[in-house]
């Protein structure tokens, strides 16, 4: 018990520090890493909750392929991050303000009102087994079924909505079309203008 | 399997969505059209499906979904209005040679969100629903990728709304934490077990009104009303005309529906604090609203600002409670939805030389040259403003009516002034149509019985309000 | 049900015709009229059928009125539909003569332009008529009320070309207003005391009214004789009373059959249907009754004396029919409801009928009014000569015409109670109005041809003309008769009017029957005066020309004073308007400009406009100024609900 909490205490520290840094870095690639290190951190903390299948999924998923394809567009793109970063110390001391208000509100919060509170979690996590990707498993096709397939139908409209916006026939392209080469006649190739047009 | 008919009407569009999606690709540019009528028929078989449901009695063993009648009215009338917001995308589009299938695609997915949102008894249903409107609205907004206010509008809205989509699953996951369910019936039953009116309050009672306040502040958000109204008028002005049409509709009504079912579920103990927050939402919503509309020259934007102050008397009405506030706001919802649809349905109509109306100014002596497009126009504002005959004077007379029964006398004589301040920048459509100097760019397109039809239905409705106040007495009976 | 679904026809026929009128694009003359006298006759067929059940069994009544229009807490407003003997016998008057205008109009208004516009207003005065008469509530009959009178406006200024039509239209309608604010004011009135605007509630709840008072200041009234008297107004300003009548003798500015059909017959009538309606509230206020007999006493025979000296032959129609409208409200203010609509019953037939020979006669003299340019018309339109004869011995009320039975039954009704001043004033009302109906005959129809007009081979106009006056001289002569016995003393009434007590009095008591009743007749006042009117005109008008001039030179002064209405056309024409101008003016240019306009609308307007525009800058258009708010409205929210 005693060490979860050191490696809860010491994950969740670097996680904040690299959140941090991912807002705060100057340079687009570095805050991309940073993001990399923050979800590394989180799955840890996940795996601490006994949510392993969840932190595996984390990293496999996002800092496998979505961080790699972000680098990439970052890289081709090459953002100019000082342009970003304009404004940033007019809108830095009413921004901690919020930022302090907020936090401090939460601290309050959840120290009076979930000291003691775990029990109120009621539900049975283990389903099935002691094997959290089998009851998650188990969970997901039974009972929650139906959130399952919304999901997928969100992920369809993301796939039409993504060519959609991206795929669309450009005027500007010139392109051969053979069947129209072949097709064409001699008619059309050829004008002949008479002593009438011309005048 | 049983529980598989609760789900028909969604299946059912499902299906013939994926059909459509792959139909689309195999046929010609001149034939896509044909993706538009099935879809098109599709809802109105499921129009006719919902309708004939409506006279049995349903009542889900299934307790993530609900098909009560109330949600099902709510169906029936999202679906008929779908279907006149699809009539009128599909000539604009044309109109505009900018026509898609993957558009009507999209639009069936949002209407599918809805439907699944409204239906939801679990808080997660209900987030996934959300998701899957909001992520078609993104995508629609942007569907006019050659004009620049398009993107942006649809960035900021993105932005905004992933925000908000983050406070209400940070107030689901509070709630979970502290009632360990996420159906609406087994939370209520939690939090009326924790005794709130007892002077002394639980310890659970900040993290409930937490949850309720980043809950309300995400439904808020996607309602449109003061101050996370932000993202309606860039929204408006930004995307196609037949666009608005459908943002300014279609998701106000689920959106009014989900808070309406949340607060008499969920929240249902929490009443003190919800119709507070509801009520300071409210009154600024109406005051921003109908002051900055005053001075906006765009049309859609004015009518952005005004859908902002139509929020805050719809919000006016739920903060009466349930008894005779939610009859009133729902009322007024639905006219409100109705009235808009018919107004951007018209607006949509009218062409100013190659473009689409966007200038309030542009309609100048409008009347001279189509009388009858003069007078459709007259009867919607009209409506809009309040005056007697037309459906919107019951809208607000109920509202206020029920303010003044609730003992709110202050807020009806706000109400009442806001109304009169409201009129100006309807008032001013009017003048230009009826007064200015004839713009001589403008023309209709050819063919617009459709909007007559439903204009004069609208008119009819108003002069026997007790029709719609008859069924609505209905669904509020079965929420 | 059955009887709720005829009345319903009826009442939406007229109506549908309307509407496909308007949305007919043909606009044909037959076509659209047809398509007029089709849905009027449907009408008509519907209320025979009714008329003729009622007429076997009065005492079924059909009441609906379960169409709630707008419902709200404790305020409901509905819509129903009342079918009685009343209202079954009002609906068949209306579309009876309705369906002969209807026919004779496409006569008359054979080259007009806007023939459609007309059959669409007609129609559409057919439907709210109809609104009036088969209401249950106050509700709907006001809307009736205000209807008609729209249309009535409508079809005054038909030709809105003309000056003197437009001036018409706008006295009516702003008289009518008159009437209608009392209307208004008494529908409130039983609004506020019984929160239902239903009949059979009111009637219902009247015991319970009749000791209820308002209080204004420090003076006390009773409810019900407040009430009574309000009402009373409106139906003095429809059916032209003194001191509203001023605007019926303007109003012949509008087509003749629309004069027939709305001016004479039916629209006018609509107050003495509201006052015989609500029979039992005026049974209950003692002293109203006394006022109303008191105007209809003076309206039947000052208005007589009125029509005796006009020259115009639709304004002497006018002013009989304003004096006939008198009669009737003499009935009502002696509380024999039941007379005054028998009587409103025939005077629809007879007068309309006179309407029509008077717009026959004036088609066939180019559009001349003046009846002493007329003269020897009785060879050139001889169905115009017979059928203006019956309308003419209906009128004064000779034995055996129909209106002998409704008028000497109400004249008698004083002798029988002993108010023989009263009776007296009626029955030199007879004399006068013999007079003036035959001053119209002899001097059209006799004497000089004048005009110059040829007998040609068709014997006068088209058929669509001869027809309505052929088909409304029938009943000029028998409905009287026909419904005297079987209908009127037969307890016709009883199920919808109070006084069957009363009616049963004097049938025992005076009149035993018809036939006796007749008989009886040769040997009164009334027809002493009848045949000495007959003589005195005959001799003024038909033997010796001179006897009228020199009494015109020497009474010039009075004759002057009765042409002006006693004064009244100069109350109604230059001092009311001068009043109203100046007061308008004040208001507009001290209260209006300087203080309303200015310092508030104006003022506040612009205060707002400025708000609104710096206001409108919150809007930046940039993203994090909008996530910005967002979290600000969250923490405050937050902070605000924080139970620290």
């Amino acid at each position: 018990m005693n060490i979860e909490i050191y490696v809860f205490y010491f994950f969740s520290v670097l996680l904040l520090f690299s959140a941090a840094n991912v807002v705060l870095s100057n340079n687009a690639v570095k805050s991309a890493i940073h993001l990399v290190f923050s979800f590394f951190f989180s799955a840890v903390l996940w795996l601490i909750l006994n949510a392993e299948f969840l932190s595996v999924i984390l990293i496999l998923v996002y800092v496998g392929a979505v961080m790699v394809l972000f680098l990439f567009v970052v890289m081709m793109l090459d953002v100019n991050i000082t342009a970003l970063k304009e404004g940033f110390v007019k809108y830095f001391s009413s921004g901690l303000a919020v930022f302090l208000s907020m936090a401090i509100l939460l601290i309050f919060f959840f120290q009076r009102d979930f000291d003691e509170s775990d029990k109120n979690i009621l539900v049975e996590i283990n389903v099935i087994s002691d094997d959290n990707t089998e009851n998650l498993g188990y969970v997901l096709y039974t009972e929650y079924l139906l959130a399952f397939e919304i999901a997928a139908v969100i992920l369809l409209l993301g796939i039409i909505s993504a060519i959609t916006l991206t795929h669309r026939k450009s005027s500007v392209t010139k392109y051969q079309n053979p069947s129209e080469q072949i097709d064409v006649k001699k008619e059309e190739r050829i004008k002949i203008l008479s002593d009438e047009d011309l005048k | 399997m049983s529980y598989l008919f609760y789900f028909l009407p969604e299946i059912f569009i499902l299906s013939v969505l994926s059909f459509v999606i792959v139909l689309d690709l195999f046929l010609k540019e001149s034939k896509k059209n044909i993706s538009y009528y099935i879809l098109q028929i599709s809802l109105i078989i499921v129009f006719l499906y919902l309708f004939s449901l409506l006279f049995q009695k349903n009542i889900s063993n299934y307790e993530l979904y609900d098909i009560s009648n109330f949600t099902n009215l709510f169906k029936i009338f999202t679906v008929l209005l779908s279907i006149i917001i699809f009539y009128y995308s599909y000539s604009y589009l044309q109109r505009f040679k900018i026509y898609k299938s993957e558009y009507f695609i999209i639009l069936i997915f949002g209407l599918l969100g809805m439907m699944i949102m409204v239906s939801a008894n679990h808080l997660l249903i209900l987030y996934l629903g959300i998701e899957l409107l909001s992520l078609s609205l993104y995508t629609i907004i942007a569907y006019n990728r050659t004009s620049v206010r398009s993107s942006e509008a649809a960035v900021k809205y993105y932005i905004l709304g992933a925000m908000s989509s983050g406070f209400l699953l940070f107030g689901i996951s509070l709630l979970y934490g502290i009632t360990g369910s996420l159906l609406y019936d087994e939370i209520s039953s939690v939090i009326e077990s924790m005794n709130f009116n007892n002077q002394d309050f639980s310890t659970h009672s900040i993290g409930l009104i937490f949850s309720l306040i980043f809950i309300l502040i995400s439904i808020a958000f996607k309602f449109g009303a003061a101050p996370f109204h932000m993202w309606i008028p860039d929204v408006y002005e930004g995307s196609l005309t037949p666009t608005t049409l459908m943002i300014s509709t279609l998701p106000k009504v689920a959106i009014f529906v989900i808070l309406i079912k949340l607060t008499s579920s969920i929240f249902a103990s929490l009443e003190i604090y919800w119709s507070e927050m509801i009520l300071i939402l409210a009154v600024i919503s109406v005051l921003i609203g109908n002051i900055i509309a005053i001075s906006q020259t765009n049309i859609k934007r004015m009518l952005a600002y005004s859908t902002i102050a139509n929020v805050g008397f719809i919000l006016l009405g739920i903060y009466t409670g349930p008894e005779n506030g939610y009859e009133a706001a729902l009322f007024y919802t639905i006219t409100y939805t109705l009235f808009t649809a018919a107004v951007f349905g018209l607006i949509s109509e009218i062409n100013i030389g190659d473009s689409s109306l966007e200038k309030i100014d542009d309609l100048g002596g409008l009347n001279q040259k189509f009388p009858l497009m003069a007078v459709m126009i007259l009867i919607v504002m009209l409506s809009m403003i309040g005056i007697p005959p037309m459906l919107g004077f019951y809208a607000k007379f109920y509202v206020i009516q029920s303010l003044v029964l609730s003992g709110s006398t202050v807020l009806a004589i706000f109400a009442v002034i806001m109304t009169v301040i409201g009129s100006f920048y309807y008032l001013r459509v009017i003048k230009v149509i009826y007064f200015d100097d004839e713009n001589t760019s403008i023309s209709p397109s050819l063919y617009h019985l459709i909007s007559y039809v439903f204009v004069l239905t609208l008119f009819l409705l108003g002069i026997f309000p007790n029709l719609l106040s008859t069924i609505i007495s209905f669904a509020i009976g079965n929420l | 049900m059955s009887l709720g679904i005829s009345a319903l026809i009826i009442l939406l026929s007229p109506l549908v015709g309307a509407l496909v009128l308007i949305f007919y694009k043909d606009k044909s003359e037959i076509k659209s009229s047809v398509i007029a006298n089709i849905s009027i006759f449907i009408s008509f067929i519907f209320s025979l059928m009714l008329f003729i059940i009622f007429l076997f069994n009065s005492s079924t009544t059909y009441n609906y009125s379960n169409l709630v229009w707008f419902e709200s807490n404790n305020l409901i407003f509905t819509f129903g539909l009342l079918v009685d003997s009343l209202s079954v016998i009002m609906s068949f008057i209306v579309t009876f003569i309705s369906m002969f205008v209807h026919i004779y109009s496409i006569g008359y208004m054979k080259n007009d332009k806007s023939f459609n516009r007309f059959l669409i207003y007609t129609n559409f005065f057919t439907f709210s008529m109809l609104v009036i008469i088969f209401s249950n509530n106050f509700l709907q009959l006001f809307i009736g009320w205000e209807l008609v009178g729209l249309s009535s406006y409508l079809l005054i200024g038909f030709w809105y070309k003309k000056p003197t039509a437009i001036y018409a239209n706008m006295k009516a309608f702003l008289v009518n207003r008159v009437g209608d604010i009392g209307l208004l004011l008494g529908v409130i009135l039983i609004f506020i005391n019984i929160s239902s605007l239903d009949y059979m509630r009111f009637f219902d709840s009247l015991p319970d009214l009749s000791n209820t008072s308002i209080s204004l200041g420090s003076l006390s009234f009773d409810l019900l004789p407040i009430i009574a008297l309000l009402l009373f107004t409106g139906a003095a300003a429809k059916s032209a009373q003194i001191p509203l009548h001023f605007w019926l003798p303007d109003s012949m500015e509008g087509p003749t059959p629309i004069s027939a059909l709305i001016h004479a017959a039916t629209m006018v009538t609509a107050g003495i249907f509201m006052v015989a309606r609500l029979s039992p509230l005026y049974d209950l206020s003692a002293y109203v009754l006394d006022i109303i007999l008191f105007i209809g006493v003076l309206t039947a025979f000052l208005m007589g004396l009125v029509a005796l000296v006009q020259t115009d032959i639709k304004r002497i129609i006018a002013y009989s029919t304003i004096s006939q409208l008198g009669y009737m409200t003499v009935s009502l203010g002696a509380s024999y409801y039941s007379f005054a609509i028998f009587h409103l019953l025939t005077h629809a037939f007879f007068k309309a009928l006179l309407f029509l020979c008077a717009g026959s006669i004036i088609l066939k003299c180019h559009h001349e009014q003046s009846i002493e340019k007329m003269g020897g018309l009785r060879e050139v339109m001889p169905y115009t000569y017979y059928t203006y004869l019956v309308g003419a011995l209906s009128l004064v009320g000779f034995p055996m015409f129909s209106g002998f039975f409704s008028k000497d039954l109400i004249i008698d009704l004083f002798k029988f109670h002993g108010d023989y001043l009263t009776y007296t004033i009626l029955i030199s009302g007879i004399f006068v109005t013999t007079i003036y109906t035959f001053k119209i005959f002899f001097k059209v129809f006799f004497g000089p041809n004048k005009l110059k007009i040829k007998k040609t081979d068709q014997i006068e106009h088209s058929d669509v003309i001869i027809i309505p006056l052929l088909g409304l001289a029938v009943p000029s002569i028998v409905i009287g008769f026909a419904l005297f016995d079987s209908a009127l003393f037969n307890d016709f009434f009883k199920s919808s009017i109070t006084d069957s007590g009363r009616l049963e009095t004097i049938y025992n008591d005076f009149v035993r029957s018809s036939l006796s009743f007749t008989l009886h007749s040769f040997l009164t006042f009334n027809f002493l005066a009848l045949v000495s009117g007959l003589i005195l005109s005959y001799i003024l008008y038909y033997k010796n020309y001179q006897i009228p001039k020199n009494v015109t030179q020497k009474l010039e002064s009075i004759i002057i004073y009765v042409k002006r209405e006693y004064g009244f056309t100069h109350l109604s024409d230059v001092f009311f308007p001068r009043i109203f101008n100046n007061l308008s003016n004040m208001l507009w240019k001290k209260t209006d400009v300087a203080f309303l306009d200015n310092f508030i609308v104006n003022g506040i307007a612009n205060r707002i406009r400025i708000f609104s525009s710096s206001l409108r800058l919150i809007q930046t258009g940039y993203i994090y100024h909008y996530a910005f708010t967002m979290i600000i409205g969250l923490l405050i929210l937050l902070l605000f609900f924080y139970n620290f």
